[in-house]
């Protein structure tokens, strides 16, 4: 039995390292590319967290837990909150109304760093989704992998 | 005088529902299709005769203010974190309170289970 769970593991760990790459910089222009394209910061950052799922199919819960850590991704989405809340209030600081785009001058249309504060925001809340869906995740395979 | 009561609030509320519903079927309609190539009534019977290669109506609107307030090509994204930038910070923090739901519950959990075991 757990020579097949050994096996089943080496498939899956070596399929991982093919599609990793690939998935990881998907996901990023998902993200990246909320303004131009279908997508955005919700859909990119939920599918981070199915990477996330990947690696704790192909190397267990052990190694998952040491890899992402559960503190990091908690004091991560802090940060991204307030950051979103600071990116909204720079309209107020610029005399415009609450969420106001300010900074909407910078670049041509089309172009991947155009439309000012949507694109901060929209980089903004894709890691505020990634770490908040990410760490229920972690929490949820930790009851999972209990040794009891 | 409860009852009499109740009964009043809900004449004047059903009253007042019966002339919003009048006072909306005489309003103008706000999209008549003016500026359509094709009328409504040919494109039930053929959808592909619909050119959709320009915007038009409430559509051209849209897309055509969006671009001079925002330099934004989607316009989901930015009605998302621009126009509505509020209500996304909103279900952006919900976010919080799950995670910190569920870790209230998770862990209080596991320490629960590690309280048993000792006295065991």
């Amino acid at each position: 039995m757990k020579n097949e769970n050994i096996q089943i593991r080496h498939v899956v760990g070596h399929s991982l390292n093919l599609v990793f790459p690939l998935t990881m910089v998907y996901m990023c222009y998902i993200i990246l590319h909320g303004h131009l394209s279908p997508g955005g910061g919700f859909q990119g950052g939920v599918l981070i967290v199915g990477v996330f799922l990947m690696i704790y199919f192909a190397n267990g819960y052990q190694a998952t837990a040491k890899a992402i850590s559960f503190n990091l991704l908690h004091d991560a989405e802090g940060v991204a909150s307030v950051a979103y809340v600071a990116l909204a209030m720079m309209g107020i600081a610029a005399g415009a109304q609450f969420c106001e785009n300010i900074l909407y001058t910078h670049g041509n249309i089309g172009d991947l760093y155009s439309s000012g504060t949507i694109f901060w925001m929209n980089l903004v809340v894709g890691i505020k989704v990634m770490t908040g869906i990410g760490s229920i995740t972690l929490l949820m395979l930790g009851i999972v992998n209990q040794k009891n | 005088m409860k009852k009499f009561l109740t009964f009043v609030s809900l004449a004047m509320i059903l009253f007042a529902g019966i002339t919003a519903a009048f006072q909306l079927a005489a309003m103008p309609r706000t999209y008549e299709g003016q500026n359509a190539t094709v009328p409504v009534a040919v494109l039930q019977q053929n959808p592909e005769a619909y050119d959709d290669s320009t915007a038009d109506g409430a559509a051209a609107a849209i897309v055509q203010q969006n671009l001079a307030k925002s330099h934004a090509v989607n316009d989901v994204t930015s009605i998302v974190f621009d126009f509505r930038g509020y209500d996304t910070m909103g279900e952006a923090f919900i976010l919080i309170t799950a995670v910190a739901g569920s870790a209230v519950i998770l862990f209080t959990k596991k320490a629960g289970k590690e309280e048993t075991k000792d006295e065991e």
